[in-house]
């Protein structure tokens, strides 16, 4: 008796990516927006939500940012919530991120886990209290663009 | 005797999984380099295993370590246990956030 084995293959990083769609939020391209999200991944693996964060002209020297280490998503309409996993390019309170500048851009990662596939609203909470913490409610990403956008596109070497 | 070499495979045992805490966390840097999300999330789920572990390992001993009499604390055991408080004193300040 012939049995045929077909042979697996284990996909690249760059395969995996590309198997899950990014979805670009239309007003992340407002640079005037003090604060935005710019884009959101959801994978089976993984949650990426990408920032933009532009400090303030009130301060002189940009002030500081940071992010708290119990930040949270919480999909619209539940009481789940999916926990922070790693915070890039912005540190874990009570660590700053000091600007040297107003008007100075930081762009920042956070990544949270998989959330169920049928999500389209999420709130996303750095902490619900009084204070100045980076909370945004009501995010619908579903109809967001899947066109990168312009300031994302890889460049070609020539 | 037996809970001195007790003491002594804790302590072992704590600065192995700081090692190996220390090792992932470059491996994490790493990952973040090339935008392997996927493998950061992984990566940080056996971290965040591994500190667990090591605050119920330390949640343990500083049981033990309370439940000896003050001449057992200036022996061996205790001079032991004491080291492995020593050792991780700062640890929940070092934790990758």
């Amino acid at each position: 008796m012939e049995t045929e084995i077909k042979k697996t293959r284990e996909k690249t990083i760059q395969e995996k990516q590309q198997e899950s769609i990014v979805l670009y939020n239309p007003e992340g391209t407002n640079y005037k927006a003090s604060h935005a999200i710019k884009c959101i991944q959801c994978t089976d693996e993984y949650t990426r939500i990408d920032f933009i964060y532009k400090s303030p002209s009130y301060y002189i020297s940009g002030g500081w940012v940071q992010i708290e280490r119990n930040s949270f998503i919480r999909p619209v309409g539940s009481e789940t919530k999916y926990s922070l996993i790693q915070a890039i390019n912005i540190p874990i309170a009570p660590t700053k991120h000091f600007f040297k500048r107003s008007g100075e851009y930081l762009h920042y990662t956070l990544l949270f886990p998989a959330l169920p596939k049928s999500t389209r609203k999420i709130d996303i909470i750095e902490k619900e209290a009084a204070g100045t913490y980076f909370n945004f409610y009501d995010i619908n990403f579903s109809k967001w663009m899947t066109i990168p956008h312009a300031g994302s596109q890889v460049l070609s070497n020539n | 005797m037996k809970s001195i070499s007790i003491a002594h495979q804790a302590h072992l045992q704590a600065l192995r999984a700081l090692s190996n805490l220390k090792e992932r966390e470059l491996h994490i840097h790493e990952l973040i380099k090339e935008k392997n999300y996927s493998a950061i999330v992984d990566e940080k789920k056996h971290y965040n295993k591994i500190v667990e572990t090591l605050k119920d390992l330390i949640r343990s001993l500083k049981k033990d370590y309370n439940a000896l009499n003050s001449e057992e604390k200036l022996g061996e055991e205790g001079q032991t246990l004491r080291r492995v408080f020593v050792n991780l004193e700062h640890f929940d300040d070092t934790i990758m956030p």
